[in-house]
């Protein structure tokens, strides 16, 4: 933790944040984690461990999609009720 | 009158006409109905005035299948029976569950609502109910149900009064009918256990048992055992075509307003499908119950749909913002496909302190109820689109086909089934007058008569039953 120098660790505030920390910290030896902690800022790097689990649910998108008749924009109902991670929704709210 | 022995009935030198076991809701609906009538009828209960322990032990048993209740604590055995621990929920079945489905097979009634309807007013008495109000169409698929949470009668309490007064009705307590005998044309007696011993028999005119939704089987399983097919001669469905109202957390929805429900005194909505809905799915009927979602749990529903449709999320947050109940938990409670499978039997190795076989209950939910709960989930999230009402989101497990979980609900204590009515004496045990089959003088009350369980919770369409066979059994016995 203290590698980063940013933030104490004695500090209450701080401490939701050791977990995250540490696992930051533990592939540090490997020559391509090392290269983008380098050259990213942290939060960069914070921000796309965040959005990682989010990119399921865009791989998840196109399976409603591939129906014949969804691949024409033009034949897209935006009505048409559609299931996606259990949500019962209108097409329309995807958007 | 109340006796707390049956030593103390017998000194009283009664001599009723007509014997009923049990003094739960049917039990003691239909003795009012014949005390009323001026016949004199026995009202004998295995339990005395209160819980306890000792009592409740008779009721042990197990269950083969699925996760079930233990046997001994989803029902009371004292005075007053189950409605000591009933919640008061209120509701007749609907007119739909008693008509056959052509997608499940055994269902339908050889009576119809109708039938039971004339009851109704002496039934809110009864309960104490207020008016029952007809459902209101969300859409052509879903409908508002009225489920009246009443102040839930117990039955000893609200009529012991009346009971110890009456010169036609005595109460014995604390005596068990453990068997009775028959001829394969009338029930001769009934032997009895009173104290820790063997008390004898006893014998009347008419006998209806009212043990509830189990017992009932248990004991005509065991007393056409002893008499050798002579109390239920067409025995093929007895104990069969059990039924519960299996519950659980279906999901949640985001509401656009809360207020578009008409909700009851602690923010909760009830929906089911309507007959239409169900033809076409071909599922059973089922109650989606609306239990409005503390505000941290809106936050994070919210936050599961912005990974999905963060533009409807972002709505839903403003909407969270002016109105902080804009969520709701959905659990539900369907109707089990009746299932000759689904089965109450005599343990072959447990038996209870008066030697009588303990219940062995085979219990298993079909695919047929997954489909319900799965469908049911998706007509109300299309219902909510439609009228731009919210969304719903369905549980993983029930979009996965996954297990049903062990740690909710699992079931409403309502037992069904068993005894159930017909006209096939191979796929039913009681008339449409709830009289077995073949016998002339043994009747059967309460809800092992249904033939289907619907959506709503049974009491108010058992004392229904009850009101209308005690009502029929004050001509016969008059007679």
């Amino acid at each position: 933790m203290a590698r980063f120098g940013t933030k104490s660790a004695s500090s209450p505030v701080h401490v939701p944040f050791r977990e995250t920390a540490g696992i930051v910290e533990a592939p540090i030896a490997r020559p391509i984690m090392s290269f983008f902690i380098k050259k990213m800022p942290r939060r960069m790097i914070v921000q796309a461990l965040i959005a990682l689990p989010a990119l399921s649910l865009f791989r998840k998108l196109p399976q409603a999609d591939t129906r014949p008749s969804r691949l024409d924009p033009s034949q897209v109902d935006p009505n048409e009720i559609v299931e996606v991670n259990g949500w019962i929704l209108k097409r329309s709210d995807l958007a | 009158m109340i006796f707390d022995s049956y030593e103390a009935f017998r000194a009283a030198n009664f001599k009723p006409r007509v014997c009923i076991l049990g003094s739960g809701p049917a039990g003691t609906t239909i003795a009012r109905k014949l005390g009323a009538a001026g016949i004199p009828v026995v009202v004998l209960e295995a339990g005395s005035r209160e819980f306890s322990d000792e009592s409740q032990d008779f009721y042990r048993g197990t269950t083969v299948g699925d996760f079930y209740f233990d046997l001994d604590i989803t029902r009371l055995r004292f005075m007053g029976g189950s409605s000591n621990h009933w919640a008061g929920w209120c509701r007749v079945l609907d007119k739909q569950d008693f008509e056959p489905k052509a997608w499940a097979p055994d269902t339908g009634w050889p009576i119809r609502r109708a039938d039971i309807e004339p009851y109704l007013p002496e039934v809110r008495d009864i309960l104490d109910l207020p008016e029952f109000r007809p459902d209101v169409p969300v859409s052509d698929d879903i409908r508002w149900v009225q489920l009246i949470k009443s102040p839930a009668v117990r039955f000893a309490e609200k009529f012991a009064d009346e009971l110890d007064k009456s010169q036609n009705i005595a109460v014995v307590l604390n005596t068990y009918a453990t068997e009775l005998a028959g001829d394969g044309k009338r029930v001769t007696g009934a032997k009895l256990w009173s104290n820790g011993q063997d008390a004898g028999s006893f014998s009347a005119d008419y006998f209806i048992t009212c043990t509830g939704g189990l017992e009932n089987s248990r004991l005509l399983l065991w007393s056409n055992q002893r008499s050798n097919g002579g109390v239920v001669p067409n025995a093929a469905a007895l104990g069969r075509y059990w039924m519960e109202h299996p519950t659980f957390e279906g999901g949640n929805a985001i509401l656009a307003n809360y207020g578009e429900f008409e909700v009851d005194a602690v923010n909760e909505a009830f929906f089911s499908p309507t007959l239409a809905a169900m033809e076409r799915l071909q599922i059973m009927n089922f109650g989606i119950r609306l239990i409005e979602t503390p505000y941290p749990g809106v936050k994070s529903l919210i936050a599961d749909l912005a990974c999905t449709a963060p533009d409807m999320a972002e709505w839903m947050s403003s909407k969270l913002s002016q109105n902080l109940r804009c969520a709701a938990q959905l659990y539900v409670a369907w109707e089990q496909a009746p299932q000759a499978s689904n089965q109450i039997e005599l343990s072959k190795t447990d038996v209870d302190h008066a030697g009588v076989p303990r219940i062995e209950l085979h219990w298993k939910k079909s695919d047929l109820e997954h489909r319900t709960l799965l469908e049911g989930l998706r007509l109300f999230g299309t219902t909510l689109i439609e009228k731009n009402l919210g969304r719903v989101r369905i549980a993983d497990w029930i979009s996965n086909g996954g297990d049903y979980p062990t740690n909710d609900e699992t079931a409403g204590h309502h037992h069904m089934g068993g005894t159930r009515m017909g006209t096939d004496v191979t796929r039913s045990v009681v008339d449409a007058n709830c009289k077995v089959h073949g016998m002339d003088n043994l009747y059967v009350g309460g809800s092992s008569v249904f033939c289907t369980s619907g959506q709503a919770n049974p009491t108010t369409t058992i004392t229904a039953l009850a009101c209308r066979l005690g009502e029929h059994l004050s001509k016969v016995v008059a007679v």
